[in-house]
């Protein structure tokens, strides 16, 4: 607690970072605004400019972007009926339904609030279940570990398409991507096929960028842009009144819990989040038909857990070392790149490091509220009107560049562009690229504990001997097979009858 | 009788289970040849250490599974189509890919021009290009795009070589 407090006194009165964050905070506003421009691809564009940067300045600036990138999906959702990221999915329902009945002002308004509220729940729990899992996990041995990336990469493989198969091969491949070069223990190189630039492997900055920001901005390119968009007036009134945002705040708490909750399952994602708060309200409602027809309700549920996701998503990365969805994936890619492993290690030797990163999202947060209830409701209508010429050719020449500033070699641009236009391909394929991103940054991990376990323990008979590697082996293969026992089963039947 | 949606996203799924599972054995195909003609010490008996052979042997095995569970499902599902798979309407789809293809390859052909003309004249090439095949679609002047493509790209040029101290050529 002494170290949160000290780190949030040492933020708020260093004018450098929090330069840093509100800068962050502006880009990721405009960036998510955006529609076509997720979150993930805000991130990985902004990343090349971390490089210089303390790691406390990094992490400053990237919560900003990532924090404030998640709320603004909701601007061109409630504006232009177009989701800026795939957490608005839902608030476009009643958010652009209270739009076009003249109340723009007021669902922006009810989306900002819940925002904030669901990212302060979504912190608190942060703040207080990550030290625990994180206490927890130090007591993990090898076995433990292996078992838990495993784990996570079923999970991921399971939940991000709905196709276990295409989330498995793409998982595969991750992890391959990720033991290219010189093994770390014999020094034997491995699927180098000769030459000296993969000797080294491959860096995980240049394959993220292209894979979450070249990958998706060709993905953009797929689709003409919508000529019919009409942009919502704010209408009158702004600020709803404080009776009405008081009888929210029971929807306000669910969504926040729902979202932190699903954030920290690796890749079930702010679009599950929002769905799940979204049907629950329905439910809970005695006027469910009125979902739909652009009531507050519909607005705040989803945007509580939207945001409520990016403290849930924090809790497996910054515990265990897993990324919760892709943006914490790129979250990582920083953090290694300033040559630090999240994980419960962090946690014992790095305390105050943590406590930077508790101060920075709670910075971000407040940032998010100040600027975009301030400027943000005025300017959100001008952002809108740029060009997606001007915005993807920034972002295609912003990955070529970051890529190249990773290690100033021109080897990084080839893997940028090269796993963007097979990034690009997959997605095409319906090949979730998420489980191959999570593959490259897990490989290693995995190799080095499942390595070290067969060593120790001699065989792989200690998985099944030990409860947490049990249960989590268990659960994995369930998670692996279970789906594609019962389609088998269900197309033999269905063949039968 | 026509077609209706949810045929065509059968269809879909059917063609790229084929073309998905049908990669992933040529890959882990073709990776597994690369890993067991590889010499040296790579398949060695380092005694109680399993070696660095193991996790990518797993993964190859894992790779060559999915891909033909993919395949095998591909197959189940084009005999339940009546082997009709509707390659004429995926071409179509192709074209739809127009813009992004274009990109890709002017990505390529940058990777080439870096290494003959500079990073700098390359990306600025690259600026106007993009930015004039995305105004094309936009359906906007196209000269002004590329004036825009280019002044893209030398702010973000000197934001990297002059403020990040990136050394670009």
């Amino acid at each position: 607690m002494s170290d949160l407090v000290a780190a949030l006194i040492a933020a708020s009165t260093d004018p450098t970072m929090l330069g840093l964050c509100l800068f962050g905070v502006v880009v990721g506003l405009v960036f998510g605004a955006l529609p076509g421009v997720s979150s993930t691809m805000s991130l990985a564009v902004m990343l090349p400019l971390t490089f210089g940067m303390s790691t406390p300045g990094a992490m400053m600036l990237m919560l900003g972007v990532f924090f404030s990138s998640v709320y603004a999906g909701s601007v061109s959702a409630i504006l232009l009926n177009i989701p800026g990221t795939p957490g608005a999915m839902v608030t476009l329902l009643d958010g652009n339904a209270m739009a076009r009945k003249g109340r723009a002002g007021e669902a922006m308004a009810y989306a900002l609030i819940s925002s904030l509220f669901g990212g302060v729940i979504g912190w608190i729990l942060l703040v207080t279940i990550a030290p625990i899992i994180a206490g927890y996990a130090l007591k993990f041995g090898s076995p433990e570990y292996a078992a838990v990336v495993f784990f996570g990469l079923a999970l991921v493989s399971y939940a991000s398409s709905g196709d276990t198969l295409r989330g498995l091969a793409a998982g595969a491949i991750g992890l391959l991507l990720g033991v290219v070069g010189r093994d770390a223990v014999t020094d034997v190189p491995r699927f180098t096929f000769g030459t000296a630039d993969l000797q080294g492997g491959f860096d995980i900055i240049p394959l993220a960028i292209g894979l979450f920001g070249i990958a998706e901005a060709l993905s953009a390119m797929e689709n003409a842009p919508r000529t019919d968009r009409e942009q919502a007036p704010m209408g009158a009134r702004i600020m709803p009144k404080l009776r009405a945002l008081v009888s929210e705040v029971p929807t306000a708490l669910r969504g926040s819990f729902i979202g932190s909750f699903v954030g920290a399952i690796p890749a079930a994602g702010s679009a599950v989040a929002v769905a799940v708060a979204y049907a629950l309200e329905k439910r809970l409602s005695r006027t469910p038909e009125q979902f739909g027809t652009g009531i507050p309700r519909g607005v705040v549920a989803p945007e509580a857990a939207n945001n409520a996701c990016v403290g849930g998503a924090l809790i497996p990365m910054m515990t265990l070392g897993i990324p919760g969805d892709s943006i914490t994936a790129v979250l990582i890619g920083v953090l290694l790149l300033h040559g630090l492993r999240p994980g419960p290690g962090l946690f014992e030797n790095q305390p105050e490091f943590i406590a930077t990163i508790y101060a920075a999202l709670l910075i971000a947060i407040l940032f998010t509220g100040i600027v975009a209830g301030t400027i943000g409701l005025r300017v959100f209508n001008k952002v809108l009107l740029l060009p997606r010429r001007l915005l993807l050719t920034g972002v295609i020449l912003l990955c070529l560049l970051g890529s190249f500033s990773v290690r100033n070699a021109g080897f990084d641009v080839w893997v940028a562009v090269l796993s963007g236009a097979a990034g690009y391909g997959l997605i095409r394929l319906g090949v979730p690229i998420l489980p191959l991103a999570f593959g490259v940054v897990l490989g290693p991990i995995l190799e080095e504990n499942l390595r070290r376990t067969l060593m120790i323990h001699g065989d792989w008979t200690i998985f099944l001997s030990r409860p947490i590697s049990l249960t989590l082996v268990t659960i994995s293969l369930a998670v692996l097979c279970g789906p594609m026992v019962v389609n088998a089963g269900t197309a033999i039947l269905r063949r039968r009858l | 009788m026509s077609q209706t949606p949810a045929d065509d996203t059968t269809r879909r799924e059917v063609l790229r289970d084929l073309v998905t599972g049908l990669l992933s054995l040529v890959l882990s195909g073709g990776l597994a040849l690369t890993h067991f003609g590889q010499e040296g010490r790579l398949h060695e008996d380092f005694g109680r250490e399993p070696g660095p052979a193991l996790l990518p042997e797993l993964l190859l095995t894992a790779l060559a599974l999915a891909g033909a569970g993919m395949l095998g499902r591909g197959v189940f599902g084009l005999c339940h189509q009546g082997g009709r798979l509707g390659f004429g309407r995926a071409v179509n789809g192709l074209r739809s890919l127009g813009t992004a293809l274009s990109v890709t390859a002017l990505l390529v052909l940058f990777l080439v021009a870096d290494a003959y003309i500079g990073f700098s004249i390359a990306a600025l090439g690259l600026g106007a290009a993009v930015a004039m095949i995305l105004s094309r679609q936009e359906g906007g002047s196209v000269p002004r795009a590329a004036l825009e493509g280019i002044v893209i790209a030398i702010v973000l040029y000197m934001l990297f070589r002059f403020v990040l101290s990136v050394p670009l050529t």
